[in-house]
């Protein structure tokens, strides 16, 4: 579904991505680890369309996406839930919720399905989006990227700022949304979490892919070298 | 007095007009035009200009002039402006203010420095009885026409995907990309759609009154201070806006002629001061 | 950028002023009466570009009203010199303080608004003052007042006295712009025109630099234009409190690059030049310029000083640079 190879990216002269290679099948959940400043957001950036890059290839559901705009990628089926959640202040939580539609896919989501799914939020549907709790309102941004109908979801920092109980939530969320058969890429810091909700791992240190494998044949000490870059 | 109130609030509610237009430039690019104003005169000139070829009434032109008016505004949006943006909020200054000289100097040109207007024909004496007043019917409707336009903003914006995309875009342009909104044509349909709703005040205002190739300047001022008066994000308040300044104007008229634009300006100001987010921001 | 070549470039800054301030020295001598008015006009005219330009470029203060201060310098001058009777020359720091007060009375006004809006805002308080003198017989009404005291200044010296007048406001203002970008509110105001907010968080009391810089900005806008009616002899509200100012100041630092303190001097060289070249123009002439303005803005983010220094790395005014911040 995903297949990114030699992928070198960076703002201007500053360069972060060396060369990354990463596969992801349809409907797997990749958890992408590494420290702060590794690449993790910029290769969010660049798979979403907000980067250009310099080098290399991302393959998406059969087609390169490269130098293509976010707003076309969207449409194509890529969306992002970005991190710190960033919900529309002035929009109703309902109203969030709809403008996932502008990527026009066709698909099965619907604000009824969204609300059956997040069931704490049909009540809430014409409140303030910003009047919602932070859990609340990271299920709203995970119903606004689905009523895209998206083949993938980029999910940056799900758990950011969040209560473990709110986090909980979140999760069991993300796994009734992979059994729709979604592809999924997170990014979390919670590295035990990362691997118990992910089929596959990759870690990136230095702009590289440092480790990669199955999340649950993992040797926890090659992952901290990995991470960390010790020995 | 009554006549003058009447009189100050048909006024304010082209005012509100000249103002909805901004403030949705204004709110959604943070952004000001400073050829607003002279983009409005330019309106007027081309229904004038409409009318002599044609004979017609300046309200029967006045679609094909709004539709025009649209396309110039999304042009300026798509050829000029979009190709500044994220350098800050100054370089959309210069590029208006250049447009602005260029606008003045070129209806100058064109149509002399003598001021114009348009011929309101029938409507011009046409009045109705109420009660005890006797209203003009020009005045009226220009009142009846931007309530409606009002109204009609209101609903597109709380009611439509449109809507929603520019509230969304105006709140964070960058994850309004990420949800697949198109915030480029978001833009320029809202830079033609400001000019376009500005062009129906500008033949009202014509035909009523007097324009000429420098008022540009005042018009983009009261179209400014009716935003900044009324609160901006705020539609209704807009409106509120410009009836406030029509009225202050026309508080200030009474005076003397000259003072109409002082009293204005001065209300502007100490609501700035007392209420520096506007009286009706939300 | 090694100390070697920083002070090359001090040298070579200090032989420019030196010589710039020889040939403004040596004009009145070779120059004629016609060319001295010129030279007057583009001395007030340059000052006033270049007070703008910190204001815009550098403190955040984008003011479309700028003629207020204008308007106000040669009120102030002409008012007190007619009624004191004394040499108008010896009251331009009247002017100046003139200008000054009425900095610290419209920044309460001013500083609610930020952006284009503080633009526009500051448009509107011209407009009042404008509007106000125009209502006031005191100060001529509509019709302005003149220069009556210049008679006593014998009709020869009239014009030399006007150039020094111009030449000093000009030069004290070079002076306060360099001494002010390389104190350490030079650096914090860099650091404002960069990111405001991570400004205030070094420890720069944002608040407090911009009323600075517009208090002296605006004194010194007034005493230039103060300097500027000492050569007109007469002031009304609609010239005085033209918008036509503004535009001429903007068209000058847009051509020659904002937020440079080098691009007004090259902007304003560029304008004058323009303007008699186009005299017979006319309303042509406003469309050329105004067409200018775009396509600079549009092309040439950094106006043609950006270009030039992009082809000869030198600076005109011994001014610190400091490394361009990397984004990360």
């Amino acid at each position: 579904m995903i297949s990114i190879t030699n992928l070198h990216a960076g703002y201007g002269a500053l360069a972060v991505l060396f060369g990354i290679e990463l596969k992801v099948a349809r409907g797997d959940c990749l958890a992408l680890i590494g420290a702060n400043g590794a690449g993790k957001s910029t290769l969010f950036s660049t798979l979403s369309g907000l980067l250009d890059a310099q080098q290399g290839d991302i393959q998406f559901d059969g087609q390169s996406i490269i130098g293509l705009s976010p707003v076309t990628i969207v449409q194509r089926g890529l969306i992002v839930v970005p991190e710190g959640r960033r919900l529309f202040a002035s929009l109703s939580v309902e109203e969030n919720l709809l403008l996932g539609k502008n990527s026009k896919r066709q698909g099965n989501w619907t604000l009824e399905r969204i609300y059956d799914l997040f069931p704490t939020l049909g009540p809430l549907r014409h409140r303030n989006a910003m009047a919602l709790s932070g859990g609340q309102q990271q299920l709203v941004a995970i119903g606004r990227a689905l009523m895209s109908n998206p083949l993938a979801l980029l999910c940056d920092e799900l758990s950011l700022g969040l209560s473990p109980a709110a986090v909980d939530v979140v999760y069991e969320a993300l796994k009734t949304i992979r059994r729709e058969g979604l592809t999924t890429i997170i990014v979390e810091q919670d590295i035990g979490r990362a691997l118990s909700s992910s089929d596959n791992f990759a870690c990136i240190r230095h702009g590289q892919i440092a480790l990669a494998g199955r999340s649950d044949q993992v040797d926890r000490s090659a992952i901290s070298a990995a991470y960390f870059g010790t020995h | 007095m009554v006549e003058i109130l009447l009189n100050g609030i048909f006024i304010g509610s082209l005012y509100a007009l000249f103002g909805i237009g901004l403030a949705l430039t204004l709110g959604l690019m943070r952004q000001i035009n400073l050829a607003h104003g002279d983009l409005i005169v330019l309106s007027a000139y081309a229904a004038l200009e409409a009318t002599r070829l044609t004979g017609l009434h300046p309200l029967i032109v006045m679609p094909v002039v709004v539709v025009g008016m649209y396309f110039i505004g999304w042009a300026l949006q798509r050829v000029l402006i979009e190709r500044v943006m994220g350098r800050g909020e100054t370089s959309p200054l210069l590029i208006t203010f250049g447009l602005s000289m260029v606008l003045q100097s070129a209806m100058q040109l064109a149509f002399t420095a003598d001021t114009a207007s348009l011929d309101p024909g029938f409507l011009g004496p046409a009045s109705v009885q109420i009660g005890p007043l006797t209203m003009g019917l020009l005045p009226i409707i220009t009142f009846g026409v931007s309530v409606g336009v009002f109204a009609l903003t209101a609903a597109v914006f709380n009611a439509t995907n449109f809507g929603r995309s520019v509230r969304a875009t105006a709140d964070d342009a960058r994850t309004a990309t990420l949800m697949g909104i198109d915030t480029k044509s978001i833009f320029s349909t809202a830079m033609g759609l400001s000019i376009a709703v500005s062009a129906v005040a500008a033949i009202f205002f014509g035909m009523r009154g007097t324009f000429g190739p420098f008022v540009g300047g005042n018009w983009m001022l009261y179209a400014f201070e009716t935003v900044i008066l009324g609160g901006l994000g705020s539609i209704w308040g807009t409106f509120a806006g410009g009836l406030i300044l029509g009225v202050s104007q026309a508080l200030g008229g009474m005076i003397q002629p000259s003072f109409a634009p002082l009293l204005g300006h001065i209300v502007f100001l100490v609501v700035l001061l007392v209420r520096p987010r506007g009286l009706f921001a939300k | 950028m090694t100390s070697m070549t920083a002070n090359m470039n001090l040298v070579r800054s200090i032989i420019f002023l030196c010589v710039a301030l020889a040939a403004l020295a040596i004009a009145p001598f070779v120059m004629p009466a016609k060319a001295m008015t010129i030279l007057i006009e583009f001395c007030a005219v340059l000052a006033l570009a270049l007070i703008w330009n910190v204001l815009a470029g550098f403190a955040g203060l984008f003011l479309m009203g700028f003629q207020v201060f204008i308007g106000v310098g040669g009120y102030v001058l002409f008012v007190t010199a007619n009624q004191m009777g004394v040499v108008p020359f010896y009251l331009l720091p009247v002017a100046a303080l003139g200008g000054g007060l009425l900095a610290v009375a419209i920044a309460p006004a001013l500083f609610r608004l930020s952006g284009a809006q503080l633009a526009i805002g500051s448009w509107v308080i011209a407009e009042i003052v404008r509007l106000v003198v125009y209502h006031t017989d005191a100060l001529g009404a509509g019709g302005g007042i003149s220069l009556i005291v210049m008679r006593i200044v014998p009709r020869v010296d009239r014009l030399p006295l006007t150039y020094g007048a111009a030449v000093l406001v000009l030069v004290i203002t070079l002076l306060a712009i360099v001494l002010l970008m390389n104190s350490k509110y030079g650096l914090a105001l860099r650091a404002m025109r960069d990111n405001e907010v991570a400004a205030e968080a070094l420890g720069v009391n944002v608040f407090w630099m911009r009323m600075a810089v517009l208090v002296i900005g605006g004194a010194l806008a007034s005493a230039a234009g103060a300097a500027y009616y000492l050569l007109a002899l007469n002031i009304s509200p609609t010239s005085g409190f033209s918008i036509n100012w503004t535009a001429t100041i903007l068209f000058i630092v847009i051509l020659g690059g904002i937020g440079t303190v080098e691009g007004p001097i090259l902007g304003a060289i560029i304008y004058f030049a323009l303007r008699e070249l186009l005299i017979d123009a006319g309303t042509a002439y406003f469309i050329a310029i105004g067409t200018l303005a775009i396509m600079v803005t549009v092309f040439l983010p950094g106006g043609l000083w950006g270009l030039v220094r992009r082809l000869v790395p030198f600076d005109l005014l011994p001014i610190r640079k400091v490394a361009p911040a990397r984004r990360t």
